[in-house]
């Protein structure tokens, strides 16, 4: 009688049903085919990103007397019971509610039965990381003398909490956050398989909605489905979701731009009294600010990156807001957003926010306007936070650039309008760099890609709004290199000593030892890769031979560059041929 | 007779309406927005519209003998968990379990209401996933809570989410209006309350005139940046704030009236009430940014009541902050 969730009736029965972790499932389906299957495998990965269901259809696939190219046929009985949850071969544990030694233990003795209808006994293990230090011990030991015809599959979301000694026992698979697109893609599939019409624009609102989960993508339209008329609307899902239209948007910030208090108060009233959450509101207007100032950089890659339409007011406004503004902007907003985290008395704080972030410009404005008309010395007599705080950092960064004055970094030729108000140049760091090259590996990079989302995850909604715009371009052991795809974030990050120590704490976290983490531009990285293979460093770091990943490249390459294929992959040919 | 919810959410209660019509109903919802938003009345709504003998268009009667037990909190096959001692225990999510393989005492259908979901313990919470993954089918579990933000996101992702918003404080202001208060009393009012009966009962409440006229004394010596509001702390506002609630309420007045201030600067709109109007006249001199810096000031320390600070402590020191 009651209405099945989407995410419950479209949940993937076979591993070409799971979206976006197209390399697991490949290496799966492989392993079943070849009969190669480990003993204890490990799903580490975000919410909604398949986890369960692989480890379901492992189940099935490895058990299923009709297997076909590692895919269940989910017709016979096995399959069928497995899907229901019936077969007693394959067990589903729930860490968080069994967490203790005896039901591990339990486990310990039954698991040594021979699976009694299926061939293979299946254990899934879910929230792992739940167990208690006991529990692990015991497990451990199961999985020291795995048991013949069964495996495990132990499933979580926070593989960091898991002791290094079970982790070094299994098959690890690294789930990624499911992309706005391949959501998109999966969602655009159901709703025409329900015959349900949908707005284009919409189901990527939704999407973007979801943060790289396929189980809330699902939710949430589940939720604006039941809200609507069979038809996805963007007014249905703006409902749902919370956030506000692009036009809400665009008005609003262009009435604080135009320092119009009155009338963003009453703006506000109107969001809020349409059902608005406060927190999406903050969200919103923090994304927009940053998207401002992308945009002010290099409006190409809004375009590119974004899933929505660039509006002809986030245009004009593009054109109006002072980068300095935007930025004292996402720093009042950043502030509000911690504070409504425990307030009972959000909207009073959302109406304080609109008179800063409307009048508090107004009086700092006409205060040096009136500076000037009276022919004061402007700068000095106006000496304003904002002042300060740049002739802080101007401060703090020529100390910065003191401290580093080995490097003789490539001049950055980019001139700017956005960023003309802050304070100049920042350096790169070559004395930090040239070393983590010299004994970069591919292997230390992709450790530090893998854990990149999870990183992302553990900031504030404006540090990862600045954050999103970089990754790990090389690493080693112990530092990684990391770039920005604008000055502007760059620069903004190597300011920001907070933020560089939050890094380190969350890649301590996440990796288990704090590594060293040096910015560099995104723009100035290939010149940086450049000079530093041509350096006699090269010769002398003990490069080790012949990466598979480069050997079809390496006739096209000169011979030196074997190094560099090795580090950087395909990267670096692009490189050599512009 | 329209049920209370209707009023205070008649959107909510319209799109509900539309997906029981449907058949449409999820087996889990998140009831979340403030205190007073009427999160368990809809929740106790839906709950009459599963069982109510003469639903209409998808809205329950609310008259009939299932509805009627339903508000009296007598049905059987309605069942409610709350916190106890401020944490829901993983005992009551495993008696909650253990009740939704069972079927209903008198039908299949069976509700389940949790209040203040946020209270679940972890464990509590991590139980009651896998109840939401493998849902008994007839059951619909609804939670409600105030605090979105601390509910975990592995719930989060399965149930489907309901924000509720208070009212504006025009609307409420409005609505008192109708239900016959005086502007003058409505206007104060409506900063406080969105419930009526809770405005009527203060009107002639001493207690409530008492710390009102302590307030307002005490942000009037404020607005002069005179000493004496230290002392009106003691012998004023602490000598009319007896219990917990009091002091909520103390607070509650000191940050709307400050909104009310600054939001007066821009909406000029009437001011009806004579405490506000002499706040408002005592405040002239102020400029907006000083107004918000104060509010934001007020808002700001009065985190400190959630770490124990205790509230003679906090106003003293919000006072001293405030004259500097
Ligand atoms: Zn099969
Ligand atoms: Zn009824």
């Amino acid at each position: 009688m009651s209405y099945q969730a989407l995410y419950r009736v479209w949940r993937p029965q076979r591993f070409a049903d799971i979206v976006g972790q197209e390399m697991i499932t490949r290496t799966l389906k492989n392993a079943i085919v070849t009969g190669q299957t480990s003993h204890a495998y490990l799903f580490a990965g975000p919410r909604g990103t398949g986890k369960t269901s692989a480890a379901k259809i492992f189940a099935k696939a490895i058990n299923c007397p009709n297997q076909k190219d590692g895919e269940p046929c989910n017709e016979c009985a096995i399959c069928k019971a497995i899907t229901a949850g019936t077969l007693n071969d394959v067990i589903e544990i729930d860490a968080a509610s069994n967490n203790g030694v005896e039901e591990i233990r339990n486990i310990r003795d039954k698991a040594k039965y021979a699976p009694t209808e299926a061939t293979y006994k299946i254990y899934i293990i879910d929230e792992v990381h739940m167990l208690s230090t006991g529990a692990f011990n015991a497990l451990l030991k199961t999985l020291e003398e795995p048991p013949a015809n069964v495996v495990f599959i132990l499933a979580t979301t926070e593989p960091y909490k898991i002791p290094a000694t079970i982790i070094s026992r299994t098959q690890r698979f690294d789930f990624k956050r499911i992309t706005p697109q391949d959501s998109y893609q999966r969602m655009a599939y159901i709703l025409k398989e329900k015959g349900i019409d949908f707005d284009q624009e919409a189901l990527k609102m939704v999407a973007k909605a979801s943060e790289g989960g396929m189980r809330d993508a699902l939710s949430i339209l589940d939720q604006v489905l039941s809200f609507s008329d069979n038809k996805l609307t963007m007014t249905n899902v703006l409902d749902v979701t919370g956030d506000l239209s692009q036009t809400q948007i665009d008005t609003l910030m262009g009435t604080i731009q135009a320092n119009d208090t009155a009338q963003a108060l009453t703006q506000l009233h109107q969001i809020l009294a349409d059902g608005k959450d406060e927190q999406r509101l903050l969200e919103d207007l923090i994304d927009y600010c940053r998207n401002l100032l992308v945009y002010q950089q290099a409006p190409q890659v809004i375009a590119e990156t974004e899933l929505t339409n660039v509006s002809d007011g986030f245009k004009k406004l593009s054109q109006t807001f002072p980068a300095a503004r935007l930025y004292r902007m996402i720093d009042i907003l950043d502030d509000v957003q911690q504070q409504l985290r425990f307030t009972n008395h959000p909207d009073i704080y959302l109406e304080v926010l609109m008179i800063k972030l409307s009048a508090a410009q107004n009086s700092t404005e006409s205060k040096v306007h009136l500076d000037s008309t009276t022919a004061a010395e402007p700068a000095a007599a106006a000496p304003d936070a904002m002042v300060s705080k740049l002739e802080d950092q101007v401060k703090a960064l020529s100390q910065q650039v003191q401290q580093l004055s080995k490097g003789t970094s490539s001049k950055p030729k980019r001139q700017n309008r956005a960023t003309t108000s802050t304070p100049h140049k920042v350096k790169v760091n070559k004395a930090a760099i040239y070393p983590i090259l010299d004994s970069a590996t591919r292997q230390a990079l992709n450790r530090f890609k893998e854990v990149w989302p999870d990183l992302m995850n553990m900031l504030s909604i404006t540090k990862r709004a600045v954050m999103n715009v970089s990754r790990p371009v090389a690493a080693n052991e112990h530092g990684v290199i990391v770039a920005f795809d604008y000055q502007l974030f760059f620069e903004r990050v190597m300011n920001d000593q907070d933020l560089l120590d939050e890094l380190k704490a969350g890649l301590n976290k996440l990796l288990g030892d704090p590594p060293e983490i040096v910015l560099v531009p995104h723009e100035d990285w290939p010149v940086i890769r450049k000079e530093y293979l041509q350096t006699d460093r090269l010769k002398s770091a003990n490069g080790q031979s012949g990466a598979p990943a480069a050997e079809n490249e390496a006739e096209k390459v000169p011979k030196g560059t074997k190094k560099a294929l090795e580090l950087f992959g395909k990267d670096i040919v692009e490189v050599h041929e512009d | 007779m329209a049920l209370i919810i209707e009023q205070l959410q008649p959107k909510l209660v319209a799109q509900f309406a539309q997906i029981i019509t449907k058949q449409h109903l999820a087996q889990g919802y998140l009831f979340a927005g403030p205190a007073g938003s009427g999160k368990y009345e809809l929740a106790q709504w839906l709950a009459m519209s599963q069982f109510c003998h003469h639903l209409e268009q998808g809205r329950p009667c609310g008259q009939c003998s299932e509805c009627r037990r339903i508000q009296q909190g007598n049905h059987p096959d309605v069942i409610q968990i709350k916190p106890d001692n401020q944490t829901i225990k993983v005992e009551s999510i495993r008696y909650l379990k253990s009740e939704l393989y069972k079927s209903g005492m008198e039908g299949n259908r069976r509700v389940f209401i949790v209040t203040d979901a946020e209270k679940m313990s972890v464990n509590a919470s991590n139980s009651l996933l896998k109840f939401l993954e493998e849902p008994a089918s007839d059951a619909l579990i609804v939670l409600t809570t105030t605090a979105k933000s601390q509910i975990l996101p592995t719930i989060l992702s399965r149930m489907q989410i309901i924000d509720f918003r208070g009212l504006s404080k025009q609307t409420v202001y409005q609505n008192f209006l109708t239900q016959g208060s005086a502007p003058e009393n409505a206007q104060l009012a409506a900063l406080l309350t969105q419930d009526y009966q809770q405005a009527k009962a203060w009107q002639e409440s001493a207690a409530f005139n008492q710390l009102l006229t302590a307030v307002v004394k005490w942000l009037l010596k404020i607005f002069k940046h005179d000493d004496e509001a230290f002392i009106y702390v003691q012998t004023l506002i602490m000598a009319a704030t007896k219990t917990t609630e009091d002091q909520q309420l103390a607070l509650s007045m000191i940050i709307n009236f400050y909104d009310f201030l600054l939001q007066v600067r821009y909406d000029k709109k009437e001011i009806m009430n004579t405490s506000l109007q002499q706040l408002f006249e005592a405040a002239q001199h102020e400029t907006v940014e000083e107004l918000a810096d104060q509010l934001n000031l007020v808002l700001d320390m009065s985190r400190q009541l959630r770490m124990n600070v205790g509230f003679e402590n906090f106003l003293e020191a919000l006072t001293l902050r405030l004259l500097k």
